[in-house]
């Protein structure tokens, strides 16, 4: 792929251009399967991780990769959250499969005492839940924490206001906690 | 699976949780009432998302991972040191290789670069404890601190040692090293980490990435970035991120603060990576290693860095080891392993 090309595919990719989407994902999906391959590769019976994390990094090394102008940012993790919570999703799936004990891949929610350990799958589950409710609050959720984009990023990755993403993500993140409390 | 109908209906207690939440508490029964028309069902829907509301600490609005758009373009020189290459990136800042030439002799070191913008004060604080840490610590087995400070645009760094090696089960496996020269590097590290136990530091991650294998000096221990000082900060906040390791034992997964013991726990996980694919020798000795390394209760590991290599130059030298009770038998089949 030549350096033009993948630049054409990003300014696609910004003008909303669906095929210019699918494009970079097919083209970096490598990329972030490597990285959450490499997180679950170490073959404990547990093992924690946190998404955003990740999402960094898949950003970091894939921005580098391509060249990407940093005004690229906020689309390129908007995207990158996409990529990342399915392609992670893929490999805790594939990694639990291949094991026989079920190692449980877990993520945390912060506490002021301690964190809340939490099956990465079981929160992803709630997450789709919520896609079938309400998209948008949904996104905005696969954004924050898949992406870690802070809300301001979102407000602007979506042309919504910010106090509408607010009231979004209120009220998504409330969902998400009564869902999780209730199959715990 | 909701139906339709149970999905407009969590739609509509969304909705109605927005609006409750925007009216001062005390009109919010009276509000709640009217949003929901009467509709108990509703109602007591909407209190328990207003309910889990309490909870919203665990779910921060603030990305708690530093921007990666706030890295800055790096200086071209820090001090007297060029910067030659980017050689990592962590979640804190990047590691390069930078040089400097001093009467005609260049000395290449790594500088960690603290990233700047948005940074948190609590993960600038702990970039200045790996500092403090590290000039703590002089050990043969444990990259050298050369110097620290601040740019000119206001960038914490630190000069460090660089190790140009592998991450040591790499390294072992490229090497086709054999099992005695798998433990003497195992033991490398376990001294190292039981230097820094001794001058009260916990390294807290680790793992073959944190310990590369330089051709020249052997094992070094790296990357105190999340290590804690033992004594300091009862109860503080080391807990939950930085650890992403199957290495953790079972305290530091349930969010305790990292203690010696899960070193020890860790350096047992590293000594089963480093040894799983020899062929073995003494299987038995080396699984009861690993195993008291790893024992789930703390008090069941070895009690210190010390004990455990210990008990890996007892393996090395082919007596019993400590980690099973020693009978007769046994001790008589070593010795004839010893003597043959």
């Amino acid at each position: 792929m030549s350096q033009e090309g993948v630049q054409a595919m990003w300014e696609g990719f910004a003008r909303g251009d669906a095929a210019a989407r699918d494009s970079l994902l097919a083209l970096h999906y490598q990329e972030f399967r490597a990285i959450a391959r490499r997180v679950l590769r170490d073959d404990g019976s547990r093992l924690a991780l946190q998404p955003t994390e990740l999402a960094h990094e898949a950003a970091l090394r894939i921005l580098k990769l391509a060249r990407i102008e940093w005004q690229d940012r906020g689309h390129f993790l908007a995207l990158s959250a996409r990529i990342m919570r399915q392609t992670l999703l893929d490999e805790v799936r594939r990694f639990k499969a291949a094991k026989r004990q079920m190692p449980e891949v877990t993520t945390w929610l912060d506490g002021p005492e301690a964190p809340r350990m939490l099956p990465i799958d079981r929160l992803d589950d709630a997450l789709s839940a919520l896609f079938d409710i309400d998209p948008d609050r949904a996104r905005v959720v696969e954004l924050r924490f898949y992406g870690g984009l802070t809300l301001a990023e979102i407000a602007h990755e979506t042309g919504v206001s910010e106090s509408t993403i607010e009231r979004r993500w209120r009220s998504a993140r409330a969902w998400l906690l009564a869902e999780l409390a209730e199959d715990a | 699976m909701r139906d339709a109908e149970a999905l407009s209906r969590e739609r509509q207690a969304l909705d109605i949780f927005d609006l409750a939440l925007d009216r001062p508490d005390q009109d919010r029964a009276a509000t709640l009432h009217a949003l929901c028309a009467g509709d108990p069902a509703l109602i007591q829907r909407v209190q328990r998302l207003l309910a889990a509301q309490t909870d919203a600490h665990l779910m921060r609005t603030t990305p708690p991972a530093p921007q990666p758009g706030e890295t800055p373009a790096h200086p071209a020189q820090i001090g007297p040191y060029r910067l030659v290459e980017p050689i990592g990136e962590g979640g804190m800042g990047a590691v390069f290789r930078a040089e400097r030439t001093l009467g005609g002799f260049a000395q290449t070191v790594a500088i960690k670069l603290i990233r700047g913008g948005l940074f948190s004060a609590a993960a600038a604080e702990r970039f200045a404890q790996e500092r403090t840490i590290l000039a703590s610590l002089h050990h043969p087995h444990i990259t050298r601190l050369f110097d620290g400070g601040t740019t000119e645009d206001n960038q914490s760094y630190i000069v460090m040692e660089l190790v140009d090696g592998a991450p040591i089960t790499e390294h072992a496996t490229a090497a086709g090293l054999n099992l005695p020269a798998r433990l003497a590097l195992f033991r490398q590290v376990c001294d190292a980490a039981g230097h820094a136990h001794q001058s009260g530091v916990v390294h807290a991650d680790i793992k073959p990435g944190n310990v590369l294998i330089d051709p020249i000096h052997g094992a070094k221990l790296l990357d105190f970035g999340i290590s804690a000082l033992v004594a300091a900060n009862p109860g503080g906040d080391r807990k939950g991120g930085g650890f992403t390791s199957a290495y953790a034992s079972p305290q530091r997964l349930q969010g305790a603060r990292p203690t010696p013991a899960d070193d020890i726990f860790a350096l047992g996980c590293l000594l089963l990576a480093l040894t799983d694919p020899c062929p073995k020798r003494c299987p038995q000795e080396l699984r009861a290693i690993v195993a008291k390394s790893c024992a789930p209760e703390p008090r069941d590991r070895y009690s210190s860095c010390g004990a455990l290599a210990d008990d890996i130059c007892r393996l090395s030298g082919g007596f019993p080891v400590h980690a099973r009770p020693s009978t007769r038998r046994r001790t008589i089949s070593f010795f004839w392993r010893r003597h043959p």
